[in-house]
Order: structure tokens, then sequence, then C-alpha cells
């Protein structure tokens, strides 16, 4: 019967083929960085995730700020989905970070914040707000966020920002 | 006087954290040993193997009582009540026989050397999905919560990602950090253990070479899988759902085929643990139960491997419907449609016991993929673009590497079609009917989500095929024994716990 046959032929080669498919998962993982990265290899120090809790104007929505340990591909992600790249991690600045009052904007609220140098301002959902250059350790924005209300912050290198020194 | 905690030094602060932390993950794992030693198989090896996932299935069950009562997350409550429960079931397992306290023995010597390794190289990995977990852990203990007006949206992710995960999280409040590193990595050892012996125990009948062959290659199969390893360390549901289901099905297949209900009951906690952890639970705990409907399970394991899951079903639903009364703030299929089908397992599960019951359940087994496959192409006519674009993007995900799977789908892509016909062990729907199920519902959730998969490792439809993958391959395992005659179950003489 075919289906006898089809079982010895699957059984005589179900090992084989699995380690093949093995050697061959671990020669694409070693042979892609991209793929290897997530599973061998930690992109910098665990940050220990600290929160910082602030309450807004009707108590009701938090807003955390997460600092969290590097993340897939080498993100890390501030807050509720704002994501920056590693260089933050390390302490490097270059971070357009608009100070909002009140309560934190969700970033499809945010839409396309682009800050304008000229005045020291940024559009978030259709506000004009002050915002400030970080240059310094996340420390800072975890600050900022404590202390000052809610937060956007925007890549420098997406949003260039002349003297931030991002890129 | 003491000094402060933080005019200790750096160093001491750390070691007091990496205590804490492994003074819970031992409490949950001992709790999970203990649970599985006082209602599962006679076997310490496996009560070892089956601690670490049974046990965070016991604490997302005591969290859960914790909200249901006081209406937060209690964790330090609930780690109590886990502890409790490790200390009822597990004393007089240790009295039993010296045996059983060399099993919980290396149970702990295990989870110490995990724990110290994970928080040593900081192993965790996060994406956005993760801080969202964390910051519902921390949402949920707000003694404000639920009674504040909480955003809808705020439900609705909730209600989508769940209420298992915060809950096992939330205990790191105790810990000065905000996630457990540990938990993955302990559980991914357990998974790897458990994997090893069934397959090591269900090949029995081949030749000892052989046999060594199979199995290492079936270990190294998954363990070459780059999305499995990496769930390990990845602070999301998918290595506990992995884990869970694989202990799910195992232990059914177990319980049906030795004619003993003992497996079904940690495998019945682990069933319904899943319902805790993903919007998309009761579909794949149906596809577990509609096949045991089926099967020639005694009514114990029927209603062991049910029970838990309504009960817990109900709980959760009942507390969301309880807050939260708005069904337009529930994402679909994530509460009525939950419970509808949940409901109709459990109910056709315990219903079908019986000569003539088993004759309804095999029927509703055998339609159950059928039926999917009928009702993917109902929404495919409806709507082709969806199912469409999720195949394209699936392609280039699961083939062309850009979910980061490697060849792992594509392996099981070829293998499982033929394991499923040449497959004839005892009650081998118990494993085919799952996966086959789970694959024409990863089909099917583009259709229930309303937009099609996407294309990344961030995508839900990549990041759940790590759910069936473990399932996946021990079917190919069993599959490659031959002469397993149907009724008689495998290797029966030297499975564990006989």
């Amino acid at each position: 019967m075919w289906r006898d046959r089809l079982g010895v032929a699957y059984r005589a080669a179900l090992p084989g083929v699995l380690v093949a498919a093995a050697v061959a998962n671990l020669l694409l993982t070693v042979g892609v960085p991209s793929i290897a990265q997530p599973i061998w290899s930690h992109p910098g120090p665990s940050l220990e995730a600290a929160t910082q809790t602030q309450r807004t104007n009707d108590h009701r929505f938090r807003f955390h700020l997460l600092v969290g340990d590097i993340v897939d591909g080498g993100t890390l992600v501030v807050g509720d989905d704002v994501a920056l790249d590693q260089r933050v991690a390390r302490g490097i600045g270059g971070y357009t970070v608009a100070v909002v009052p009140g309560p934190l904007l969700l970033p499809d609220e945010v839409g396309a914040a682009v800050p304008d140098p000229a005045t020291g301002t940024i559009e978030v959902a259709g506000a004009l707000v002050d915002y400030r250059v970080v240059d310094g350790p996340l420390s800072d924005l975890a600050w900022l966020a404590t202390h000052d209300g809610g937060l956007v912050v925007v890549p420098a290198s997406v949003h260039p920002v002349p003297g931030a020194g991002g890129g | 006087m003491g000094a402060s905690w933080w005019s200790l030094p750096r160093s001491t602060r750390s070691r007091g954290r990496a205590v804490a932390e492994l003074g819970i993950v031992l409490v949950v794992v001992v709790a999970g040993w203990a649970v599985v030693a006082a209602t599962g198989p006679r076997d310490p090896f496996v009560a070892a193997l089956w601690s670490a996932p049974v046990g965070v299935a016991v604490h997302t069950f005591t969290s859960l009582g914790t909200m249901a009562v006081s209406g937060a997350l209690r964790p330090g409550v609930a780690l109590g009540l886990t502890a409790a429960v490790g200390v009822a079931m597990g004393v007089p397992a240790v009295r039993r026989s010296p045996y059983w306290g060399r099993s919980l023995f290396g149970v702990l010597v295990v989870t110490i050397v995990v724990v110290f390794v994970a928080r040593r190289f900081h192993l965790t990995r996060f994406t956005p999905d993760s801080f969202r977990y964390l910051l519902m852990a921390a949402d949920l203990q707000d003694p404000s919560w639920p009674a504040a007006q909480v955003p809808g949206e705020w439900w609705s992710d909730l209600l989508k990602r769940g209420f298992g995960l915060p809950a096992v999280h939330a205990l790191a409040d105790l810990t000065d950090r905000r996630y457990l590193a540990s938990v993955g990595p302990v559980v991914g050892v357990a998974l790897a253990g458990w994997f090893a012996r069934f397959c090591w125990v269900t090949t029995e009948g081949l030749a000892r070479r052989r046999r060594l062959v199979l199995v290492a290659a079936s270990v190294a199969f998954l363990g070459s899988s780059n999305r499995l390893v990496y769930d390990v360390s990845y602070l999301n549901t998918h290595l506990l759902v992995a884990t869970w289901l694989f202990l799910a099905v195992s232990g059914a297949w177990l319980a049906a085929t030795r004619r003993d209900p003992t497996w079904a009951v940690p495998a019945g906690l682990a069933l319904a643990a899943t319902v805790l952890m993903r919007a998309e639970a009761a579909l794949v705990i149906a596809l577990v139960l509609v096949p045991l409907a089926g099967s020639g399970a005694d009514r114990r394991t029927r209603l062991a491997m049910a029970v838990p899951s309504l009960a817990v079903g109900a709980t959760w639903f009942g507390v969301v419907a309880t807050y939260r009364p708005d069904p337009a703030a529930w994402p679909p299929f994530t509460l009525t449609g939950s419970a509808l089908a949940l409901t109709a397992a459990v109910v056709l599960v315990v219903a079908t016991d019986g000569e003539e019951g088993r004759r309804w359940g095999r029927w509703a087994a055998t339609a159950m993929v059928p039926v999917m496959l009928g009702g993917l192409a109902v929404l495919t006519l409806r709507d082709p673009t969806i199912l469409s674009e999720s195949l394209s993007i699936s392609f280039d995900n699961l083939v062309r590497g850009d979910g980061r799977w490697a060849l792992t789908w594509v392996a099981l892509a070829l293998l499982l079609p033929v394991a499923t016909a040449v497959s004839s062990f005892a009650e081998q729907s118990l494993w085919t009917r799952p996966v086959w199920g789970y694959l024409v519902l990863f089909w099917l959730l583009p259709y229930l989500r309303d937009e099609p998969w996407t294309p990344g490792t961030g995508d839900s439809g990549v990041r759940i095929l790590a759910h069936v993958v473990v399932v996946a391959v021990a079917l190919l395992v069993l599959a490659a024994v031959p002469g397993h005659r149907p009724g008689l179950g495998v290797g029966q003489e030297q499975l564990p716990g006989r």
C-alpha cells in the first residue's frame, strides 16, 4: 500500500530532515545578524526598568515612563509606544523633547510632531508647545516626565535640530 | 537603626533584588510542583518538569481571585495564596517517599541556577507590547481601579492581551524591578525537559540508537527555531502559551490512552490558564476539547480537562463584565464570542461521555476542521483581500525569512501532511486535529481582527505560531514510531507514572 511505503520513507527520512533543517536554521541565524542578534547578543546593560508615574488633571489617566531594557532590534522604548534607538540608552542625547502640559498624548494623537527650531516650539495634537533638546542620559527624560508633565519624544535623527548632536 | 535601602552599596541592593526574585519564583515553582505531585501522575520526574508552567498557571488563578474579590490585582496576597497551595499540597507529597523529596530538591537547584543566570546576563527582551503588559500590571494594582473611568481603549487592550502576564510580572513590584527576568527562562527549561522526556518515552518501541537519533534531532530542530528560543527571554505571552498548550495536549492524550485521569488534572489547569493570556484562547481550547469529545477518554478525564477552563473563563469574563459592562468596549470575539466557544466546547466534551455520546463526539471532532475550512471559505468569498494579503505576507514572513523563523515552518509544511497521512497511533486525533485546527485558525484570525497579518517579527501571526510549534513537532515524532495500534496507546508499560 502506498501509505505503508510512505510511512517507511517518512520514518527513514524524518531524523535526517529534522537535523538538516536544524543545521540550516542555525546557519541562517548565525549568517544573518538581524536574525541572530535578538537571541544571542545583548546590545546593552539592563536598566532595571524604573517606572515613574504621574497623575494628570482628571486623576484618571496615568503616565508611566518606563525606562526599560534594550528591546528587539536595539530599540529602546520610553513611555507608551514612544520608541528611541539605542543611542539613548548609551546616554547620547540629541533628541527633541516636547514637554506637554496635561495628560499624556498617545502616539496616534501626537501625529507627526514637527519641531520648529526658529520658535522653539513643536506642534503636538494641533497645539504649539515649547520643546527642549535633551542631551543627556535617560534619567533626564524620566525626570522630565515626572516633573513637567506629559512628554513627546521625537528622535532628532528623524527631525534634525540644529546643534542637537543627533544624526 | 539599619541603613536605608538606598544607602546600601549598589552590589548589596542588586543581591537583595536577586534574592527577592529568586524567592518569588521558588514559591511559584514549588507550588506548581506540589499541585502536580498531589493531583497528577505518580511520577516525581513529571512533577519536576511540569512544576514551573503549572506553578505560573496556579499563580494566575490566585491573582484572578484577588481581582474578583477586591477589584484590584494584589500580587502580595496572590503570592501568599500560591504559597499556601504549595504548602498544603506539597508537604504530604514530600512525606510520601524520599524519591519525591529528591524531585523537589532537583527543582529547587535548577530554578536557582536559571534565576541567577537570567538576571546576571540580562536575557530579557522587550518590544512595545512588553511595555503594555507592564503598564497593565501597574494599572491593575491601582486601588482606584477599576472604578476609575479609564479609557475604553485601555479595556479593549486589556481584553486583547489578557490578565495573565500582567499578573505574573506584577510580582516584580516586590523586587524593585518592573518585570521578572527569570520566569521565561525557568518555563523554557521546563518545556525543553518535558518535550525531550515525552519524545524519549513515547518512542520506546524503536531501537535504542534510532530512538536516540530521532529524539536528538527533534530537540535540535526545536532548539534551532529562532523565534521559539527568542520567546524564552521575550517578555510576552508566547512561551507560556506554547508550554501550556503542549502540556494540555500531551496530558490529555496520556490520560486518554493510558486510562489514567491523573494526567488530565494538571493538563486541564494548564489549558485553563491560556484563557488569561490570549484573546483567541477560547478558540484554541475548543481545538483541544472537541477532539477529546470524540476520544475514549473517561468521564474524570473529560471533567478535569474542561471544567477548569470554564471556571477560569467565567471568573475572568465576570470580572470584565462587572467593571466594564459596555460591550462596545470589547474587541471582537474577546468576550461574547470567547464565552460562547468555551461553553460550547466544555458542554460538548462533558455531554459526550458514554457510548452514545461518543458517537456524537466523534462526529463533532471529525467535522471540526472541515467546518473551520468552510468558515474560512465563506469569509474569503466575502472579502478575499484579507486572505490574499495574509498569504502574501506570511510567505514573506515564513518562507523568505522576514519573520525570522528561518526554515522551521518550511520544514513543518513539508513534514506535517506526511506525518498526518502515515500516523496510526492510538487517539491520534488528539494531536492531529488541534494542530491542523490551529493552522486553519491561523488564517481565520485575520478575519476576526479584521485586518491581514503584517510583515516582520512584530506580526501577531509570526508570534502565535510559536504556540503550536512544539505540539506539531511532537506529532512528527509520534508518527515516526511504527506499529502503534489504535486503541492500545504507545509504550504503555514504560510511560511515566506507570
